[in-house]
């Protein structure tokens, strides 16, 4: 993993004690609050409905165990024990007090984590596929290329106050775990035809109020070149960014009013114009990085996997576990295990704080240590012996964290919602928590095959709803919570635009509506049939007779 | 229909409600409410608030009952209740921070 150096620690130290100062002179009287709320905002903290609200970042999505147990640590310090692991890698704590925030980052700060461009008009925290180093299928480990996007983005003077909020993804295999299309820039890792590493650079993707998949906007840029033409598509963007409406204020907006070969070409220009050397990716800062995120030697198990069958063949539950919830690893013998943070009738992506604790161990007894942190809310323990998934998966059933429903009907994806959130039109979670309630027997979900629910309570779609193969928007209606359901989305794999189906839903309705859908698809399927393939064929036709046809 | 006043409070970002002279209340039941008649004075208590750097965000709230009060908006029902989510182990940890004794108005 990579390990702060001296001028990372400077930073941060200062960073610290800056905001230490602020807050002081903010309690004191000393700066108002409109002087106050962007400097706030600039380390990751928000005002929400009951309280502040600090969202810290969590690299590419790589966790060390001791930067686990610091979460927990601060989950039970300074917050009510629990924190939410969010849509984009961060994890967000709730109910934090002004005056000991300052604190709070201090102890983040002594294991390298903080939370600076978590908010604002920024670069956000760049966000990578969560089974990197990993992977089978991975052509070169995006942590690499995310962390020299970190140091390139961190505190840039010149894309600190950008038209609008900007996010970044990476991805180094075929499989695309990281949507980097519904992302400012997705960047996925390729090789050319000479075998030289580069990228395919994806730009102007995004959800919210216009969700659109991003289009190609260049198919073979060299890694050599990656900041500086970051850096040409940065400063198009700041150039011509429409400040003047937040609601067009994106860079897709831009993208899709220029047209992508325009902006393609526009970026080319400004990207000629930049200093090759200046911006230049060196070999050596790249071997470097190489060498940090290096995984140890994993003694190659062939054998593993046959003894493992007689153990599933022994429990069903096991069974269900090892199919939805592990995933093979590049080295033979070890798995890829996710942790579901989706029990049936929980809150998707939260862990309490002796859960976190509890996990820090396992990942030092079973994973050399490392933690994965997913967008769709999960946890990951990359490097399991599958030697060692029996015990692996008691210790996870003790602690509620061994749901075997990855990728099925109740691992939903869920923002806070108006339970928590301050923007929120209709509350997420409690949706979730009936949708997963209504299907909670396990065999049944296997039996539906992977299916993507989302649910955002606003339409700033944090929770990814267009992207769900079944997406929920609340929406406010006269002061009603109501609920518009879209179908066809893709997010996993493939990134596609959901359709609203008809007239929305109340709060029991959308439940009723969500198993109506799935029962359709049961009976429109046909053998080994995913769901979103069936939409495909059939389109929304038979499920809307469903849905509306009595009502 | 009668009104009350509310903001977060400055230090711990606690929701508060606005109930005499000087004291903001985390209980809403403790709200004073006013007709209609009277908001902008309302309001002004929650700008004078403001300006002590004591609360921040402060508004006036209709609500169709005082005792307690009860507005028919659930965000603002999620505000002074909490989250509606029902996890238990969770509602026992908040349920205790709440029954920690507070500061004074001004602490």
């Amino acid at each position: 993993m990579y390990v702060y150096d001296s001028l990372d620690k400077t930073l941060l130290n200062q960073r610290v004690a800056e905001f230490r100062d602020q807050v002081k002179r903010r309690l004191d009287g000393d700066l108002t609050e409109d002087q106050f709320k962007p400097l706030r905002l600039m380390n990751g903290l928000y005002l929400q409905l009951h309280a502040y609200m600090l969202r810290v970042a969590i690299p590419y999505g790589t966790l060390s165990s001791d930067q686990m147990r610091k979460l927990a640590y601060i989950a039970k310090t300074y917050d009510r024990g629990y924190g939410h692991f969010t849509t984009r890698q961060n994890i967000q704590f709730n109910w934090i007090e002004l005056s000991t925030a300052p604190d709070l980052l201090y102890d983040l700060s002594e294991v390298d984590l903080h939370a600076i461009q978590t908010s604002g008009n920024c670069i956000r925290n760049v966000t990578a596929d969560p089974y990197a180093g990993a992977a089978a299928d991975e052509l070169d480990d995006p942590r690499i290329w995310s962390e020299v996007i970190r140091q390139w983005s961190t505190l840039h003077p010149e894309f600190s106050f950008l038209p609008r909020k900007f996010k970044i993804a990476v991805t180094g295999s075929k499989a695309d775990r990281a949507a980097i299309k519904f992302h400012d820039i997705g960047l996925k890792i390729v090789r050319n035809n000479e075998g030289v590493l580069g990228f395919a650079v994806y730009v102007g993707g995004g959800q919210g109020r216009t969700p659109i998949v991003a289009p190609l906007i260049k198919s073979f840029l060299p890694a050599q070149d990656l900041l500086r033409y970051l850096d040409a598509v940065l400063r198009v963007y700041n150039r011509h960014g429409r400040r003047d409406n937040i609601y067009k204020a994106r860079i897709k907006i831009l993208v899709d009013s220029m047209g992508a070969d325009s902006f393609a070409a526009e970026v080319a220009a400004e990207f000629d114009r930049l200093d090759p050397e200046l911006l230049s990716v060196r070999d050596e800062d790249v071997s470097r990085l190489r060498d940090m995120f290096a995984q140890p030697f994993l003694r190659p198990d062939p054998d593993a996997s046959s003894s493992l069958e007689d153990l599933v063949k022994k429990s069903p539950r096991l069974g269900l576990w090892f199919k939805s919830n592990t995933h093979p690893h590049k080295t033979p013998g070890y798995s890829i295990v996710t942790i579901s943070l989706k029990p049936i009738g929980g809150i998707p992506g939260d862990a309490t704080a002796e859960q976190m604790f509890a996990v820090a161990d396992l990942a030092d007894r079973f994973s050399l240590g490392e933690i994965r942190v997913t967008y769709t809310q999960n946890l990951i323990l990359p490097h399991v012996r599958q030697a060692d998934l029996f015990v692996l998966w008691q210790e996870l059933e003790r602690l509620n964290l061994a749901t075997p429903n990855v990728g099925l009907a109740s691992d939903i994806i869920a923002c806070p919602g108006l339970d928590y959130c301050s923007l929120a039109n209709a509350r997420s979670i409690p949706i979730s928590q009936r949708i997963s309630d209504r299907f909670a027997d396990l065999n049944a979900q296997h039996d539906v095959g992977p299916l993507d629910i989302r649910i955002s309570g606003c339409i700033n779609a944090c929770g990814h709803h267009h992207a769900g193969h079944i997406g929920i928007l609340g929406v406010d209606k006269k002061g009603e919570e109501r609920y518009q359901l879209t179908l066809g989305g893709q997010g996993n794999g493939e990134s596609e635009v959901g359709k609203i189906v008809g007239p929305g839903f109340d709060e029991d309705g959308i439940v009723d509506a969500v198993e109506t859908v799935v029962s359709t698809y049961l009976t429109l399927r046909t053998k080994g049939e995913e769901f979103s393939q069936t939409l495909a064929r059939t389109g929304q036709g038979p499920f809307k007779e469903r849905l509306y046809d009595n009502r | 229909m009668p009104f009350i006043l509310s903001a977060n409070r400055l230090r711990d970002g606690a929701v508060v409600y606005f109930a005499q002279d000087d004291f903001w209340s985390e209980r809403i039941e403790d709200a004073a409410a006013v007709p209609e008649d009277q908001v902008l004075e309302l309001e002004k208590v929650g700008l004078d608030a403001e300006e002590r750097n004591y609360v921040v965000g402060s508004y006036a709230i209709e609500v169709a009952a005082v005792s307690p009060p009860y507005s028919t908006r659930l965000r603002e029902r999620i505000r002074s209740h909490g989250p509606t989510v029902g996890d238990l182990q969770k509602r026992a940890a908040v349920e205790d921070h709440q029954s920690r004794p507070m500061g004074g108005p001004e602490g």
